[in-house]
């Protein structure tokens, strides 16, 4: 079958819509990977746009953050339900990228040549923990101050770049009235645009992968991928709408960064299995501080994640365990730690 | 492939090694480059050291105003410090910051300890690790009483 010709096309959407429309998917794994990027797109696109909305009303400094917070909800139109759709919408958002990477793993999308794919997949995993967390400390209430607290001594336990890190973040080695402008421009600005860079990566991968000519166990892309992944983009739609509705998320008092003490708080539930192995350590491992040698071997499992193309060069078994145990293990510490 | 190709070899094999190297050379250089210009970035994000106040004793309140085997959490400039009064009528004062993450730790009176809400991390009055992974005692400051009034003494 010979491509369209796209230099007849006057224009160029014409031509791409064309191409687009040639485009076969099969009906496994394609048709549910365009699902889930559909559901993963759908959520970025909330998260966007409710997230500009929010930065017209916040003030980054410790005195008024709270404050700027607080209005949005209780005095500006639709502000409960904007702030409430960026905060399922971020929650939303890191179980479907996660369900894919865990997808990938399963159906062992790491190999060639999906492995550029699979790195920005892990990497946008991590970005989506990274927007939640970021985000969670902008309104600056007592959870802000004590997770920021905890987070930046938690990063400054890596070796060698650790300090750097935690003084970059906070601007200072405690919280203070730096640090917000600086978490703001991680979650507005620098995380969003290492996502962006994944993204790319991402589409040029499908690009390269596409098109795949129509066969027994396929089905095309535009109209019948995209008719399943819009029907399935209004039911999540619908459903993440309601949960905003009928959960707004709490928003605490703000506190002195001296005073804040974390008693009768719970760490957000996508960290939840940091803080039980940090809870169970001893104080020390291997003749170092518990935590140091926990928060190097947490970073590291994640970067062995991301980089496992590189190290599965022999098309083996194990490789794939090493994957699955990977992830098991988080799912499981997290459902673990929720349930303790 | 045969063994007759694999000893021949390919015509093109020297410029491809030195392509490979030059590929390198310009790779390296550029990611020199980049990283030089990158530790400025680093060094104007990274604000500077504040110069820290000397020794001085701050008033932390009047000593009938603590009750027996009881503490409280003062703020000094930014830090927050555990006032402790003994049983026996003794004061001690330590930074209230856990020596495991750096949460702010309290006082539990039915227990005699002082207590880490984040990972359990436990103290005994004298700040040194009862239990939890804190790898250290808490940083004890000394305590000055004159005329009935509590003094924390820091530097």
């Amino acid at each position: 079958m010979e491509p369209p010709d796209e230099a007849a096309d006057p224009t160029p959407i014409r031509a791409l819509l064309r191409r687009l429309a040639g485009v076969h998917v099969s009906r496994g794994d394609g048709l549910t990977f365009v699902l889930l990027a559909a559901v993963a797109m759908l959520l970025m696109a909330v998260e966007a746009l409710t997230g500009v909305l929010l930065a017209l009303y916040y003030r980054p400094t410790t005195a008024d953050a709270n404050d700027s917070v607080r209005f949005v909800v209780t005095e500006v139109e639709y502000g409960g339900l904007v702030r409430s759709l960026h905060y399922w919408g971020a929650q939303s958002l890191i179980v479907v990228i996660g369900a894919t990477v865990a997808w990938a793993a399963l159906r062992r999308a790491y190999r060639a040549p999906h492995a550029l794919a699979w790195i920005s997949g892990v990497a946008l995993a991590v970005l989506a923990v990274a927007e939640a967390f970021t985000g969670s400390l902008l309104p600056w209430s007592h959870r802000s101050v004590v997770d920021a607290q905890l987070s930046s001594s938690l990063a400054a336990q890596l070796p060698l770049v650790g300090p750097l890190l935690r003084g970059l973040m906070l601007g200072g080695s405690q919280p203070n009235d730096l640090s917000l402008v600086r978490i703001l421009g991680l979650h507005a600005g620098v995380l969003p645009m290492v996502a962006s860079i994944c993204i790319g990566a991402l589409c040029l991968h499908a690009a390269g992968c596409a098109p795949r000519h129509p066969s027994a166990g396929s089905l095309s892309l535009s109209p019948h991928a995209a008719l399943r992944a819009a029907a399935l983009g209004a039911v999540v739609a619908i459903a993440l709408l309601a949960l905003s509705s009928l959960l707004p998320p709490h928003l605490g008092a703000s506190a002195e960064v001296a005073r804040a003490s974390a008693a009768g708080l719970r760490p957000s539930w996508y960290l939840a299995f940091v803080h039980q192995m940090l809870s169970a350590a001893p104080p020390k491992m291997i003749g170092l501080p518990s935590a140091r040698v926990l928060v190097t071997a947490v970073a590291l499992g994640v970067a062995t994640l991301a980089l496992f193309p590189l190290f599965d060069r022999r098309a083996s078994r194990a490789g794939q365990v090493a994957v699955l145990v990977t992830l098991a293990a988080i799912v499981g510490g997290t459902i673990r730690a929720l349930l303790h | 492939m045969t063994d007759d190709a694999r000893t021949v070899p390919a015509p093109d094999a020297t410029p491809m090694a030195r392509r490979t190297l030059l590929d390198l050379a310009v790779g390296a250089t550029a990611s020199g480059v980049g990283l030089l210009a990158l530790l400025p970035a680093v060094r104007f994000a990274t604000p500077p050291a504040q110069p820290t106040p000397g020794a001085r004793g701050s008033v932390v309140g009047r000593r009938e105003e603590f009750g027996e085997n009881s503490a409280r959490v003062v703020n000094l400039d930014g830090e927050p410090v555990l006032v402790l009064a003994l049983p026996g009528g003794d004061f001690r004062a330590f930074v209230a910051r856990c020596t495991h993450l750096g949460c702010v730790v309290s006082y539990n009176p039915a227990r005699e300890q002082i207590e880490c809400p984040c990972h359990g991390g436990r103290f005994g009055c004298d700040g040194r690790v009862l239990a939890g992974p804190p790898p250290s005692s808490l940083r004890e400051l000394p305590v000055v009483v004159r005329r009935d009034e509590v003094m924390v003494v820091r530097g």
